[in-house]
């Protein structure tokens, strides 16, 4: 029988600040310890290695996500359903409902106006000198377009970015600071149960979650905590995978030319800078069941936690994983998931992207990155700010 | 063993053996056809492992299920034939199926 003794402790604290804006050298030792490590605080297991983490978001009957994706029970315990944390049948039916604004076929009608809102601030940004690429360019399409598309009133909207960066910083344990996000997350949750269908704007992703309610495939609970879904995970993080792809592309100037040469590569680079620089760290399940990884089993009632950044960065799966090359077939990562909770933005996450690069490939021979500041965000990996400039 | 015969994006089609239990996205992809993403792994969540059965074999296959539907709605390449193909199994009564791999969209 194996000896869950046997299970390697992995000392460091991956959420100290510093390990917050490293957290590679992190990655490789733990993929290094063994498929499965221990962590001291908090006291879960960890897979870290591509194959471990795929097939752990392949077994939603053993792991659940209804025991809570993250670390705290602030979060772990919202008091409502909401679509990440739940399984089976109600997340099958939650989900199929907030993916439907999401997937290819509908996004393809945002398209041209998505493309022509950036191509004109890319045009306003070429020779302006230096600016912060966040601010100005990551930014932009998530706070002027998408955050209308969700469709919350006004006062809704301005908070929106504040309640994301919360609620991906409640997801990891308790630490300095966790009582202001915990504070501003039942803000998020106290401003969603009194939110009054009538106030979202007609049309919008988040209204025709009502319709659900009275065709009966929703309960009003569900339709209320399926907003979340839209709000909570929609800015933020497409923001940042837009500052490592700035980033990879300013920094890697020979990848930039073969781009610009050849726009085929353009959903390619997308995708490697997801894969190089995952957004989404990682996200914790709950084993319902034993739950074997190699030799070693996970007891029944275990936290796990799953660490996307690292499996995309794993050498068992990558050859030379730390480089960022637009070239390499990138497309088994992980950075938006797998499984039946792979995430419902991923095709408006890329569409996102690749309309910003076509309008750099189109508008700018030059792109010029400094120093990024790093987030410490528990959940998110990304830049504050990124010095930048087009030419 | 049972044989389906795959054609990719690009036109490329080969016949393969298939194991009964699987379903027909991870024979595909087994097979190397990686222009099949199928990245939500086969749990019907993603849309991408959509592919064309061929209209006289789509009687033996029968039509996709609900979720399925809903799914493949959302893609402009839809035809009469399309299903999502982890939503497939794979078995003897499928011998010799026939199935394209439709582009992205």
């Amino acid at each position: 029988m194996p000896q869950l003794t046997q299970t390697p402790v992995y000392e460091a604290d991956l959420f100290s600040p510093a390990a917050l804006r490293e957290p590679f050298g992190h990655y490789r030792a733990m993929r290094d310890l063994g498929p499965v490590v221990r962590l001291r605080d908090p006291d879960v297991y960890a897979l870290s290695r591509f194959d471990d983490v795929r097939d752990a978001l392949q077994a939603p009957d053993a792991l659940s996500n209804a025991g809570g994706v993250g670390f705290s029970d602030e979060f772990n315990q919202p008091g409502g359903p909401n679509l990440i944390q739940s399984d089976g049948d109600r997340h099958r039916r939650m989900r199929s409902e907030v993916i439907r604004p999401l997937l290819p076929a509908q996004l393809k009608q945002h398209r041209p106006f998505l493309k022509s809102l950036i191509a004109e601030r890319i045009k306003s940004l070429v020779g302006r000198g230096p600016f912060d690429a966040i601010a100005e360019v990551a930014r932009f399409l998530p706070t002027a377009a998408i955050s209308a598309l969700v469709g919350l009133p006004e006062e809704g909207r301005a908070s929106m970015l504040d309640w994301a960066a919360a609620t991906f910083n409640a997801v990891g344990p308790r630490r300095e600071g966790s009582e202001r996000d915990f504070e501003v997350l039942a803000g998020w949750r106290t401003y969603l149960a009194n939110l009054q269908w009538e106030s979202i704007r007609e049309g919008s992703w988040a209204r025709t979650l009502q319709g659900t309610i009275a065709a009966g495939r929703l309960s009003e609970a569900e339709a209320r905590g399926a907003i979340s879904a839209y709000v909570l995970p929609s800015l933020d993080t497409t923001i940042l995978a837009k500052g490592h792809l700035l980033h990879g592309l300013a920094r890697h100037p020979g990848q930039w030319r073969m781009l610009r040469d050849d726009p085929s590569l353009l959903p390619g680079a997308v995708i490697e800078s997801v894969r190089h620089s995952s957004v989404i760290r990682w996200f914790s399940r709950l084993a319902r069941t034993d739950y074997q990884v190699e030799d070693e089993v996970i007891p029944a009632g275990s936290r796990l936690m799953l660490i996307y950044a690292s499996a995309n960065r794993d050498e068992r799966r990558f050859e030379d994983p730390d480089r960022f090359d637009i070239t390499r077939d990138a497309r088994a990562q992980l950075a938006w998931g797998s499984g039946p909770h792979l995430c419902g933005g991923m095709h408006l996450a890329k569409m996102e992207m690749e309309v910003m690069l076509e309008a750099l490939v189109e508008h700018c021979e030059v792109l010029e990155a400094g120093e990024p500041e790093l987030l410490t965000n528990r959940g998110l990996y990304g830049f504050a700010s990124l010095p930048f400039e087009l030419r | 063993m049972a044989s389906l015969t795959i054609t990719s994006t690009r036109g490329d089609t080969r016949t393969v053996e298939g194991a009964a239990g699987l379903s027909v996205m991870e024979i595909i992809r087994k097979a190397g056809f990686d222009d099949l993403q199928a990245l939500c792994g086969g749990s019907c969540a993603c849309a991408t492992c959509h592919v064309h059965v061929h209209p006289d074999d789509f009687a033996r296959v029968g039509p996709p299920n609900e979720d399925e539907d809903d799914l493949l709605d959302s893609s402009n390449e839809r035809t009469p034939t399309s299903r999502l193909s982890c939503q497939i199994p794979f078995g003897p009564a499928l011998d010799g199926l026939r199935v394209t791999v439709a582009k992205e969209g």
